[in-house]
């Protein structure tokens, strides 16, 4: 048994200031993907890989701070386990976006078998806020899924709202939501899930995708 | 370049065909056969129509360049359903010049629906042979098939408070067909699809299910496919998605409860003379399990509006 384990803390904090009147953006991105593992006794490479970002947009000042953190292990099956999460803290932004994806790749007698998870979120309000943000997701094997919890904060208000995906791609995306955030006009809040299983085997490529969106809009 | 003299040799020939079938009693069914030949080319035809209109036109000329024509067959035709209830099958094949044979054929057959085509056939320095076919359905059943010499395309829709309508275009070294549809309104729909693409030896199938088993208001649905099979590559897309209204939200029924929307795809990929499978059957959800789902009312302040939507899709490349 071959046993893998990547282990990445990356830290990415980005400030923006100008000008009144200017529209400014603070973007933080981290991507690494295609993280490639070769057992010894495998001719054919074995692999996984995460992206990650996240943007907020202001209109003085705005900052995003972005800290990720994901491990891998490569299981007897030849297949990856990925666990990933993101937490990610931005203020002064009228928007904010996050989105997400594994991908797992693994040989198979006659080509090449690969499974990704994604995640997408936006946030946009007529006003200023700050929000933070943990974001995760697993993938192994067949399965995958993930969430993202939301906390936004107006002055000294708070708002929750959570969507989550399960690990066997055979639900919806259940939302929750802050009742409380019926009282911001001009809210408005798209998330989504993309389960994609790949298969390239003798000269034919399919690929075969489960998706999910929901939006949430506060008139 | 043919010499004035081998044309010569043969019957020197202009002629202008023009052809009219027309049936508007239902189920009355009329053929053409017409095969034009000349020095360069052999064209062959041959149309059936049943509630339908036909008409086509030809030119011969003994050989190409002839009175600076610039092809020796020209033959053009178009058609269309005189009922809701129709079917045509119109088949071209040509040789030029000893070289081999090709052909196109489109059949196509509706229930509840309509279509109309148009073709052209060129004889010139090669031969150039095309049709585009358009057909529609609503709450009815589409049987069609596009061929040509090294690829074909099998469709069987059914719709029920659904409608669906494609367009295709076959020539003798390319094949693409697009189709498209939605519910029209959200309860009771349905729509079932089996769409096969057969090209450079390999056969792929999908079929596409979505059904909403109720009398209440919840869910709109929207389907399409796109098939492209060219010289060295072929491609096939399908997908499947479910629209929740503002006033609902899709609530997921797993395990042996079942709701009243239901939507599955699946993707069989096979070698066309072995029929042997490619791969094992893939299916959307991956676990075959038919995603499932009961639209109940939203239960949120009045001034928050929701929409929620799943896509199941499928692509496929193929060399």
């Amino acid at each position: 048994m071959i046993l893998v384990a990547i282990f990445v803390v990356l830290l990415l904090s980005t400030e923006a200031l100008g000008g009144s009147g200017t529209v400014k953006t603070s973007v933080g991105t981290l991507t690494q993907t295609n993280v490639f593992f070769k057992p010894p006794e495998s001719i054919k490479d074995i692999g996984g890989g995460y992206t990650i970002s996240t943007s907020a947009d202001g209109e003085d000042k705005t900052s995003l701070d972005f800290e990720t953190e994901s491990n891998f292990v490569l299981n007897e099956d030849r297949t990856i386990t990925i666990n990933s999460e993101a937490n990610t803290l931005a203020s002064g932004a009228n928007a904010f976006g996050m989105v997400a994806a594994l991908t797992q790749t693994y040989p198979t007698e006659n080509g090449y078998r690969s499974s990704v998870f994604q995640t997408h979120s936006y946030t946009v309000m007529p006003y200023l806020f700050a929000i933070e943000q943990v974001a995760g997701a697993k993938s192994s094997g067949d399965t995958s899924g993930g969430y993202n919890n939301n906390v936004v904060s107006i002055g000294d208000e708070i708002f929750n709202f959570a969507s989550t995906s399960d690990y066997n791609a055979d639900t919806l995306t259940e939302e929750t939501y802050d009742p409380s955030i019926s009282t911001l006009p001009g809210f408005a809040w798209e998330n989504g899930f993309d389960y994609i299983n790949s298969v390239n085997e003798c000269g034919l490529d399919y690929t075969g995708t489960l998706s999910t969106d929901s939006v949430l809009l506060v008139d | 370049m043919k010499s004035y003299k081998k044309s010569s040799e043969r019957i020197a020939l202009i002629c202008s065909l023009f052809l009219l079938a027309a049936s508007s009693n239902a189920g009355a069914s009329v053929s053409v056969g017409v095969t034009l030949f000349n020095s360069d080319s052999s064209v062959s035809e041959s149309i059936t129509v049943e509630n339908a209109n036909y008409a086509s036109s030809a030119l011969l000329l003994p050989y190409n360049g002839f009175a600076d024509f610039p092809y020796s067959i020209h033959s053009s035709g178009a058609g269309s359903s005189t009922s809701s209830d129709g079917k045509f099958t119109d088949t071209i094949s040509a040789v030029h010049d000893g070289e081999d044979a090709s052909n196109v054929d489109a059949s196509v057959e509706t229930k509840s629906g309509s279509f109309r085509w148009s073709k052209s056939v060129d004889s010139s320095e090669d031969i150039a042979m095309s049709m585009g076919i358009a057909t529609q359905i609503v709450n009815g059943e589409l049987d069609s098939s596009y061929t040509n010499s090294d690829s074909s395309v099998a469709k069987e829709i059914s719709t029920r408070n659904s409608m669906y309508s494609d367009k295709s275009y076959i020539t003798s070294g390319s094949l693409g067909t697009q189709g498209s549809g939605s519910s029209l309104d959200e309860m009771e729909n349905a729509f079932v699809s089996h769409v096969e693409a057969q090209h450079l030896g390999k056969t792929a199938l999908v079929d596409s299910d979505v059904f909403e088993l109720t009398d209440t208001e919840g869910a709109d649905h929207k389907f399409s496919d796109i098939i492209k099979l060219g010289s060295d590559s072929g491609s096939l897309a399908g997908s499947v998605s479910i629209l929740s209204n503002n006033k609902c939200e899709l609530l997921p029924m797993t395990g042996i409860v079942s709701g009243p929307i239901i939507a599955a795809m699946k993707f069989t990929p096979f070698y066309t003379a072995t029929e042997k499978n490619i791969f094992e059957v893939q299916t959307v959800p991956k676990d075959g399990t038919p995603m499932s789902f009961r639209a109940v009312e939203r239960t949120m302040p009045g001034d928050i509006k929701t929409f929620e939507s799943v896509t199941l899709s499928m692509t496929a490349k193929w060399t």
